[in-house]
């Protein structure tokens, strides 16, 4: 009754108390709210940025140099591929009678070579660089019957694959060095391999090519189709990562906080198990992965030890300065993560290693506390659940480190196991008395990955 | 005359008011200022720890207040927001810029005290704002929360993330401090036990 009348009576003085602006508040608040503005655009472009360069890194990790897949010799080659676009002819069908006839030779020449020509005469010549260029086979002085048997296996399963397409006539000059196709005018023309550049001769199988080897002519090779066409793969991974914080980056494990009541905070060793999934992209040996795990951080024992404030006053005190009991202990924290990794394998055995770094944004979504109370002198603890997080800070980047042994268990499904480091780039209170540092965890990293 | 009795005598609305200085028309935000920033700095000064405080938490929540207007819903009168939002930047300046008080006569408190309310009517109201100012930030906090601004101990106690508890027992000792300074300074509450 008394205190509602106190608070009453309190509430009508407030009411009455009003103090007078300083005369330049005004001008101030709106300076304030410029520099606010510009600190956030900063904030914008720097994440913009951030963004940008973590796509470019992206595409250049996923998208392959160009150049680099094909021969640099290749294009200094005088390979020149000639179609006549003009001509309003269905293209030629793919014949048995339009065979090509390929024979060995030992000396190396540079002859033309024109495909189909009973039915063109016009030539119009294409640069390099809007056809692709035939790679050179590599043929030496110990090719044998089996190289050419494979390399005319391969050409004439392309050649099936195109035979039911339409295409433009089209007529190929190749001048390589070491490859000359010549053909005959003739109606069964032939590639007359006495030109190619053996040093020995060898004996070389006939065997039947038709006019549509000209307009593939990347096909000649099988290594070269491997080296454009990069592989870019898909995976699964399932992770749990348990890790131990490190006491000795807490400078030790007790820490005086207020000298005058020798009050000690004890940082113990926590406990992080994290589970999750990541999906990843990879591009030769790099895989970009992101994902989202959950993750719960254990204190393995109260983290604030009162050593030496025993006494009421002292307790009173420590209270009435912060505002709340000192009794009140943080037990778990939990997190929902999401992991930005980049990797990089080194070895394509069977067995490899992996190294992982990269960067983990946490928002602390729950907290359970233990409340320790003293009635009459006996210690009792409960438990309460704090969702508002209003003494955590919500939101933890971190940088993580690993680096796994990795299992091929068959040709999708791999483990993977190795130590991992965690660094976290802030405290998880908020406020600044309890002098913590920002934690660093050390763990085990294990998990199974699933390749698409 | 003050900029607020041309705002209130031209008859702008508050509605009218918040939807000009969401367009950034300083005019209409300078009037908005004037107009509630006494009231506001009375409820920052019992918060504070001191004058110039209460006059940086107000700047500060202006700027929220301006930078926010356009989460103002008129579910409620504009001041209950605007309140809100002040309140809100002094625990959040509290917080930030925490300064130890301590006080040496708090052991000899009881928290069953027969505190005399009706003397509080009596005292110079800035005299009574200064005693709430000059109490340790746990008891003032809890003290304007609860008797000032009506809330319950629940929910101060998920406000400042402490138990109800605590916060039922800050308030006590709160208004036990308040009397023994109001008696430090000359204001006798024995003389009133008897009314």
């Amino acid at each position: 009754m008394q205190e509602n009348k106190f608070s009453e009576i309190l509430q009508n003085r407030a009411k009455e108390f009003v103090l007078n602006p300083q005369t330049s508040a005004f001008d101030r608040i709106l300076a304030m709210r410029k520099l606010e503005q510009r600190k956030r655009l900063a904030l914008y472009i720097s994440a913009l940025t951030l963004l940008l360069g973590t796509c470019l890194m992206a595409f250049w990790i996923i998208q392959p140099p160009l150049n680099s897949a094909l021969p640099s010799k290749q294009t200094s080659t005088a390979s020149t591929i000639t179609t006549n676009k003009n001509t309003s002819e269905k293209p030629s069908k793919i014949t048995s009678k339009k065979a090509i006839k390929i024979q060995g030779r030992s000396e190396p020449n540079v002859v033309s070579k024109e495909l189909n020509p009973t039915k063109t005469e016009g030539k119009s010549a294409i640069n390099s660089n809007e056809i692709p260029s035939i790679k050179k086979p590599s043929f030496g002085s110990n090719r044998n019957k089996e190289t050419h048997s494979l390399i005319a296996a391969n050409i004439e399963s392309k050649i099936e694959e195109k035979q039911n397409t339409k295409l433009p006539k089209t007529i190929a000059i190749a001048e390589p060095k070491e490859l000359i196709a010549n053909e005959t005018l003739s109606s069964k023309p032939t590639i007359d391999s006495s030109n190619i550049g053996f040093k020995q001769n060898i004996e070389i199988p006939e065997f039947t090519l038709t006019d549509s080897l000209a307009i593939t002519p990347e096909i000649v090779s099988a290594s070269n189709t491997e080296k454009v066409k990069e592989p870019l793969t898909f995976g699964l991974t399932v992770y749990n990562q348990y890790m131990l914080q490190t006491k000795a980056y807490n400078g030790g494990e007790n820490q005086l906080i207020e000298e005058q009541f020798g009050i000690h905070y004890q940082e113990q060793a926590k406990s992080c198990l994290s589970l999750g999934f990541l999906f990843g992209i990879t591009r030769q040996k790099y895989t970009l992965k992101t994902g989202l795990a959950y993750t719960q951080v254990q204190f393995d024992k109260p983290i604030v030890q009162q050593t030496i404030a025993s006494s009421p006053l002292q307790r009173e005190s420590f209270i009435n300065s912060y505002g709340y009991e000192i009794n009140v202990i943080d037990q778990s924290l939990t997190f929902l993560e999401m992991p930005i990794l980049l990797s990089y394998k080194l070895g394509t055995k069977k067995l490899n290693l992996e190294l992982e770094s990269g960067l983990a944004f946490q928002y602390l979504s729950k907290t359970n506390t233990y409340i320790i109370e003293t009635i009459n002198n006996k210690i009792s603890y409960t438990t309460q659940n704090d969702k508002e997080n209003k003494r955590f800070k919500a939101f933890q980047p971190l940088v993580q480190v690993s680096a796994m042994v990795n299992y091929n268990l068959g040709r999708r499904i791999s483990l993977f196991a190795g130590p991992t480091a965690r660094f976290h780039m802030r405290q998880y209170y908020k406020e600044e008395f309890t002098q913590r540092n920002a934690p660093i965890y050390f763990g085990v990293y294990s998990g199974l990955i699933y390749k698409f | 005359m003050p900029l607020y009795l041309k705002h209130k005598k031209s008859g702008i609305t508050d509605q009218e008011l918040v939807q000009r200085c969401m367009k950034n028309d300083v005019g209409a935000q300078k009037i908005l200022f004037e107009h509630y920033s006494p009231m506001l700095l009375g409820v920052s000064y019992r918060y504070a720890n001191s004058e110039d405080d209460a006059h940086e938490i107000v700047q500060l929540g202006f700027v929220k207040i301006f930078n926010n207007l356009s989460k103002f819903r008129f579910q409620s009168s504009l001041s209950t927001w605007l309140i809100r939002v002040v309140i809100n930047t002094a625990l959040n300046y509290l917080k930030a810029n925490e300064k130890v008080k301590w006080e040496s006569d708090i052991e000899t408190l009881t928290e069953n005290h027969n505190f005399v309310v009706e003397q509080l009517h009596q005292i110079d109201l800035k005299l009574l704002m200064n005693c709430i100012q000059e109490l340790p930030t746990g008891y003032r906090i809890v003290l304007n929360m609860f008797a000032i601004e009506g809330y319950s101990h629940k929910e101060i106690a998920a406000e400042l993330n402490i138990t109800e508890s605590t916060s039922r027992s800050q308030f006590v000792r709160a208004k036990a401090l308040l009397e023994k300074k109001l008696i430090s300074l000359g204001f006798d509450t024995n003389k009133y036990a008897g009314k």
